[in-house]
Parts: structure tokens; sequence; C-alpha cells
């Protein structure tokens, strides 16, 4: 078994929160380098190199963004961020099966805002998680709910209905926060057979 | 070892079961259609036993640098469904190992490629080429390897994803065209700062 997935959940959820503000704001300097950070910070990818795992991931999203949009370029885009991901993570996950799941996240969040119902979505979260990080679906779970919390609370605030806009914004960092940090938790679990044995 | 011969190991991680990886690779006139970007041609020579021994391939390969090569390997061995053993001859001479083991749903690939290069591009450059000789194989394989995750998609997607899977990556452009304008420009470029530089040498030696 390998090597618990080490990052820093408090940072990335920083990255990742910050950088969805940017998006919104239309801060597309700030928003380049809050990406190029979150590669780094979350997947190792060292610079310059995290420059390009960026571009990747950019391009991915324009590519989405049209309601008929093209899936085969975007995730061919989502394909080479995950083998870039996956090079310099250490993680052993599959680059197509995560750019699938990557597009699928997409498509399932664009699918059901405005619903009360996000049980696909977490689903598709609890896939992309375990396939990722190398945990168990049971231990994706509680990761993904707080995950879809986040992408529910952004959706408030885009979609105009929040009346607390800041608020919302840092009660998402939480979420994210919480959210790498379950990953973190379960990821050392899933690795915790092998440092008893190796310890032995 | 002489500056023309080589010895790589690869190793790659599927997710896929031995027999499935066995199938794959162990199709030899298949590679030109899940790995465009190193084989150009494939044609059976002979057909080998029935568990493929003694079959011999004729293939037109490419990488990332403009040659080709032209070469054939024979089946030496069949371990199925944990891998085989091959001799090459031709423009390489030597011999490859492939050796497959299942890791739950995983399978760890190993490729043991031990070569001489013949063709007289690498026989008589490779004692100055060889890094990029090496780079060149590295970069075929490293294409190899995303090809091969393609095609394992390709084959467990269910039928509404398999149209979105992209195709393999393909062949670099096989002229040597661009590296030839590429050179004639370094080379243009030396010879005009030499002009340059040795113009104000004599013009300083003038005054």
């Amino acid at each position: 078994m390998a090597e618990p997935f080490k990052f820093n959940p408090e940072r990335v959820a920083y990255f990742e929160a910050t950088g969805w503000r940017a998006y919104y704001d239309r801060q597309w300097l700030k928003l380049l380098r809050l990406v190029v950070q979150l590669c780094q910070e979350q997947f190792h990818i060292p610079f310059p190199r995290s420059l390009q795992a960026a571009y990747y991931v950019t391009r991915a999203s324009a590519a989405w963004a049209p309601v008929d949009h093209d899936a085969k370029v975007v995730l061919a885009y989502y394909i080479q961020f995950y083998r870039m991901a996956r090079r310099y993570s250490g993680l052993h996950f599959d680059p197509v099966r995560a750019g699938l799941l990557e597009l699928k996240y997409n498509d399932v969040h664009r699918q059901l805002v405005g619903q009360p119902d996000k049980t696909a979505f977490i689903e598709t979260m609890v896939q992309l998680h375990s396939t990722l990080f190398g945990i168990t679906p049971q231990q994706a779970r509680e990761s993904a709910e707080l995950r879809v919390l986040a992408n529910n609370t952004v959706d408030l605030i885009t979609g105009r209905t929040s009346t607390d806009v800041e608020g919302d914004w840092r009660k998402l960092e939480e979420y994210l926060r919480q959210c790498y940090r379950s990953i973190q938790r379960e990821s050392q679990a899933a690795s915790a057979p092998a440092a008893v044995s190796a310890a032995r | 070892m002489a500056s023309n011969e080589y010895h790589f190991i690869t190793h790659w991680r599927m997710q896929s079961t031995v027999d499935e990886i066995s199938a794959i690779l162990g199709n030899g006139l298949d590679l030109v259609r899940w790995w465009p970007a190193v084989y150009l041609k494939a044609t059976e020579l002979e057909p080998g036993d029935a568990r493929g021994v003694g079959r011999v391939i004729d293939v037109h390969t490419t990488g990332w640098l403009p040659y080709t090569l032209r070469w054939q390997f024979r089946i030496t061995e069949v371990r199925q469904p944990y891998g085989f053993s091959l001799e090459a001859s031709g423009d390489f001479v030597g011999r490859g190992i492939w050796t497959f083991a299942q890791d739950g749903d995983w399978v760890d690939l190993t490729y043991d490629w031990k070569i001489r290069a013949d063709k007289p591009l690498l026989r008589y450059f490779s004692f100055i080429m060889k890094p990029f000789f090496s780079a060149n194989h590295h970069w075929a394989m490293r294409k190899g390897e995303e090809s091969l995750e393609l095609e394992l998609a390709r084959r467990h997607a269910p039928p509404a994803e398999q149209a979105i899977i992209p195709a393999p990556p393909p062949p670099t452009t096989i002229t040597p065209v661009p590296v030839v304008i590429g050179a004639a420009g370094v080379l243009a470029g030396v010879w005009l700062a030499y002009r340059l530089l040795t113009k104000g040498n004599r013009d300083g030696r003038a005054l």
C-alpha cells in the first residue's frame, strides 16, 4: 500500500475558495496565479510545470463553458492535467478515469443548480475523491458531501440569492477546509495498515 | 557497453487484468491502431505456432526525433498471460521482455529492452547523440503509456462515453525538414556572430 498522500487542507481550501471568487469577479490574472498555487499545493506540481498544469485546467474550463461544448476536447485537457498531477503527487490513479469523472462533475453540477436533490452530484464526487486519493467510496462520502455543500454555497452567491455574500464566501472556504481535512484523514487511515506492517 | 548499445527498463501501471493487457500487447499487428505515435506500419512475416511463438512482425516505427526505423521482432517465448519475450533484428538488434503482474485491480507492466542500434545514423552518431536517442525512446514509451490508458478506457467505457475518449496521440512529423531548417538557422547565426566579432577585432586593430 502507498504512503499517505500529504497536503495542507487549509492552504488548498484557501487557494480554491479564493480562486472561485476571482473567477466570479472576472479577475483573470489573480485566478491564474491562484490556480498555479493550487496545483503546487494540492498535487505538488513544481514551478514552472504548475503553469502548464494551470493552462490545461483553464483550457478545460473554457472549453466546457458553452452549453454545446465538445466533451472530447474538454476531456483531453483534463486528462493532460491529471497526467501531470499523478506524475508529481505520487498518487496512483488512472488519469483518463479521473478526467471522465471531472467532466461528469462539471455536467452534474450544472444540471442540478437550483434542484433540491443533489444525490447524483454527491455520488459523482464520491467516485472522484475515491479515484484520485485511493480511498474507498465509504471513506470518500464525507468529503464529497462537504464539497457539494461548498458548491451549493457558491450557487447561492452566483445566483444572487445569498443574503450575506461575505459570510457565504467564508462558509464556502470552511466547507472546503473540512472537505480536505476529511480526505487527508481518510488517506492516512487507508495507508495505516502499511505503516503498521512496515514498523514490525 | 558500446556507444550504440542501449538498455532501458520501463514501468507502467494500468487499471486492468493481465489477460486484457496480454491480449492488447500480444497483438503486434494492432499496435498501429492504438499506439500510432510510434508504430507507423506492422506486417506479419511469419505466423508462428498456435501460442504465437515464432511469429515475426515487420514494423516501421518513429519517435519524437525525425527519423524512422525499420525492424522485425520474433516472439521467442510466451508466458501467457504474464508476458512474452521477443528478439529484434534490422535497425535494432537485441531483445525485449514484457512482464505483467496482477496487483489487485491493477497490472504492473515492465518492459526490459536491451538493444544495439544498427541504423547508420544511430550507430555512427551515438557517441555524441546518445542522450537524445535515449530521450527519444523515453518519449516513445510515454506515448505508449498514454495510448494504452486511452485504449483501456475505450474498452471499459459504457457506450455513451466511448465517443468522447480522445484518440491516441498521433506521430510527430517524420520529415527531417524542420530539424534541417533549425540546424541551418543555428549555423547561420553562429557564422554571423563570428563575422561580426572578427570584423570588430579587425576594426579595432585598424585604429
